[in-house]
């Protein structure tokens, strides 16, 4: 089937992903909450997630991952900084040997003082509540994709490679235009693949032919790495695609059904799906992101029974179950700053 | 003495009265998260617990400390909801009474009514002060009388238990677009939710003959020792600069006394409170009394402390500033 002179914007979920209830779990009064982590430990669900409006990274535990309970901020900006003065957020958490490590985005937005940077900062917690933090930034943007932004970390500890390895974006500030990785031994030495960006936006597909950013890449489970990633379309509406590759850098394959996560018309995440944050359960996957509407980001919950993610068998193209989406339109220029030239 | 000071106002800096800023370098709240505001606090068990109005959030947000000075990163208290008209805006201005082992809570809603900006003042319980519930959907207190105009807030509510009732000092007179209310109201209530205005409100007005506060008198804070009713009170002067003073009455509604030194605390030159001086929440500790204030400066409002030693405020004693014989003019800024 082709379609002339339409673009094609996908709506609801695929791949086997549906919705829990029609509401978000976190935000509402507590305005834009985004780009959270989320992990289960003696069987409570404890979230951090970015709190837009306080500029800072917030806590929240939850019997159910879908019931929160109050949040309590935990990091925030730190005054008279020259990378994270104006806002801490976008964290990822690795518990390893005893200790909550944290990598976050740490931002400055262009004053008269300061020009717009991110940054990936890190720190340590015992209890994942009182952070201690390094002063200065753990990866900074200095290659030329990199732009002014460094930012959505997601790291892993590799017991094979015995070392931490971790996905960042970059490029711009609002928002960055593809992957890369990175290795480190200490969480604070961060050694950038030669190879980057190891994943960029895909022109054929028109939801992710302006940017791909934010992923969450899951540990290796039958000797593949599944990342969910954020792509945005020529207008820079976004939705969760997913990913996998042998070696969490080359040969990304992408979902037949892609994006597996798009905003449902007429309900609260209409206007588009960002970062996802994605948990192993008993019997399949539970997956939160952050979905726009007009008013504010707030934090939604998608499960998935099985662990099949209905990937086809290696080496062929698979069936998509949104038909035919081959996508016309181009990206539209990007207005917010008019550097952009694709 | 008399200054007569011909061409020039006389704005008051720093504190008087036996007030000591112990915040002097940096707020003990405030910073990167932004402005902190009119806060609650209590000690119970050797912990000081602060209840307060965080701007960014529009929030009410609950923190401790060991010694008042050094504060946990705090905890959502009390959130704005969505589906009210009168409080979908904002919370903020919290007051609390601790009786029979349940926090009772008094508030300010912030709320848009038929698209005008409205404040009035709600109730919550709660069992830790972390998880609140709202018994009533509806506030307890909204401008209706025309001197409130619409926007009351600010409420400061104490319990009396010989008289078996909740007493409440208000702030209203506010418009919209408007900075700070008008004058201090007082209401009674036996059950803290259905609450009696005095008849002779406004109990407490600006003071037309002082230039720190001569256009509005606000934000009180209430406590009752040896006899007096004591309060502290945002002024605000004929430019709308705020600064906090203090004052004394038998009653806590008639012949209210001001203290000779007002302001007793004033925005400090070259410091973070450079600006002025908003609420001041007082506790009495074992050797005079400690309070927290918001100051403010050219960007936000964030919180500082301030002890004074021993239980005499000083309402005996000259003017430490010297008086100061000045009729300015208001002007109007909203």
């Amino acid at each position: 089937m082709s379609i002339s002179g339409y673009k094609l914007k996908p709506r609801g979920m695929t791949g086997g992903w549906k919705p829990v209830g029609d509401q978000p779990v976190l935000g509402g009064p507590l305005g834009t909450c985004f780009d959270c982590h989320v992990m289960r430990e003696d069987g409570i669900y404890k979230i951090w997630f970015s709190w837009r409006p306080a500029r800072c990274i917030a806590y929240a535990e939850s019997p159910d991952g879908i019931h929160w309970d109050n949040p309590r901020v935990v990091l925030t900006a730190v005054t008279g900084s020259d990378w994270e003065g104006h806002e801490v957020n976008r964290p990822t958490i690795v518990k390893k040997d005893g200790l909550y490590h944290m990598w976050y985005t740490g931002q400055m937005f262009a004053k008269e003082t300061n020009p717009a940077r991110s940054c990936i900062g890190y720190a340590v917690s015992e209890d994942g509540i009182h952070w201690k933090r390094r002063e200065k930034p753990v990866m900074e943007p200095h290659l030329a994709w990199e732009k002014i932004t460094v930012m959505c970390p997601h790291v892993l500890w590799e017991d094979e490679l015995q070392c931490y390895r971790m996905w960042y974006s970059a490029g711009r500030m609002h928002e960055a235009d593809a992957i890369g990785i990175a290795v480190s031994k200490d969480g604070i030495t961060w050694e950038k693949d030669a190879d980057n960006p190891i994943f960029t936006p895909n022109p054929e597909k028109y939801w992710e032919i302006g940017k791909v950013e934010a992923c969450f890449v899951c540990p290796k489970r039958n000797g593949w790495y599944h990342m969910f990633y954020l792509g945005m379309d020529g207008d820079l509406i976004a939705c969760v695609g997913l990913a996998r590759s042998r070696d969490g850098k080359t040969d990304w394959q992408r979902h037949p059904s892609n994006p597996i996560i798009a905003g449902f018309d007429g309900s609260w995440d209409w206007s588009g799906i960002c970062k996802a944050s994605v948990l192993e359960t008993e019997n399949g996957y539970m997956l939160w992101y952050n979905g726009c509407n007009r008013r504010f980001e707030e934090i939604g919950l998608a499960v998935h029974d099985g662990f099949d993610l209905g990937f086809p068998k290696e080496g062929e193209e698979g069936v998509d179950e949104r038909g035919d989406g081959t996508g016309l339109g181009g990206v539209n220029y990007y207005v917010r700053d008019c550097i952009a030239r694709y | 003495m008399v200054y007569d000071i011909n061409g020039y106002k006389p704005i008051p800096t720093g504190t008087t009265g036996g007030w000591e800023r112990l915040a002097d370098e940096a707020p003990v709240i405030g910073g990167a998260m932004g402005t902190i505001f009119d806060c609650y606090v209590i000690r119970e068990e050797g912990i000081f617990k602060m209840w307060f109005s965080w701007r960014p959030a529009q929030a009410i947000m609950y923190t401790t400390s060991p010694d008042g000075l050094t504060w946990e990163l705090p905890t959502v208290a009390l959130l704005r909801d969505l589906n009210s008209d009168w409080q979908c805006e904002e919370v903020s201005r919290p007051t609390l009474v601790k009786k029979d082992g349940i926090y009772h809570m008094w508030y300010t809603g912030h709320g848009l009514e038929n698209g005008i900006p409205t404040t009035s003042i709600g109730y919550a319980v709660s069992s830790d002060g972390i998880h609140w519930e709202r018994p009533y959907p509806n506030p307890v207190m909204k401008g209706e009388i025309p001197w409130e105009k619409r926007m009351i807030w600010c409420p400061h509510v104490i319990y009396e238990p010989e008289e078996k009732v909740y007493k409440m000092w208000y702030s209203g007179g506010a418009q919209p677009g408007s900075i700070e209310c008008q004058a201090i109201g007082y209401a009674t209530s036996s059950d803290g939710i259905h609450w009696q205005r005095d008849l002779r409100n406004p109990i407490f007005e600006a003071n037309n003959d002082c230039q720190w506060e001569m256009y509005k008198v606000s934000a009180s804070y209430v406590w009752k020792r040896d006899g007096w009713y004591y309060m502290t009170y945002l002024g605000s002067d004929s430019d709308m600069r705020a600064q906090n003073g203090l004052a004394r009455s038998r009653d806590g509604i008639t012949n209210w006394e001001r203290h000779p030194s007002n302001p007793i605390v004033a925005g400090t030159e070259g410091k973070w409170d450079c600006q002025g001086i908003c609420k001041l929440t007082v506790i009495e500790v074992e050797d005079g009394y400690m309070g927290w204030y918001n100051g403010f400066n050219n960007t936000i409002e964030e919180m500082g402390v301030v002890k004074h030693t021993g239980f005499d405020l000083g309402f005996d004693q000259p003017d430490e500033r010297g008086g100061r014989k000045y009729y300015p003019k208001i002007n109007r800024v909203d």
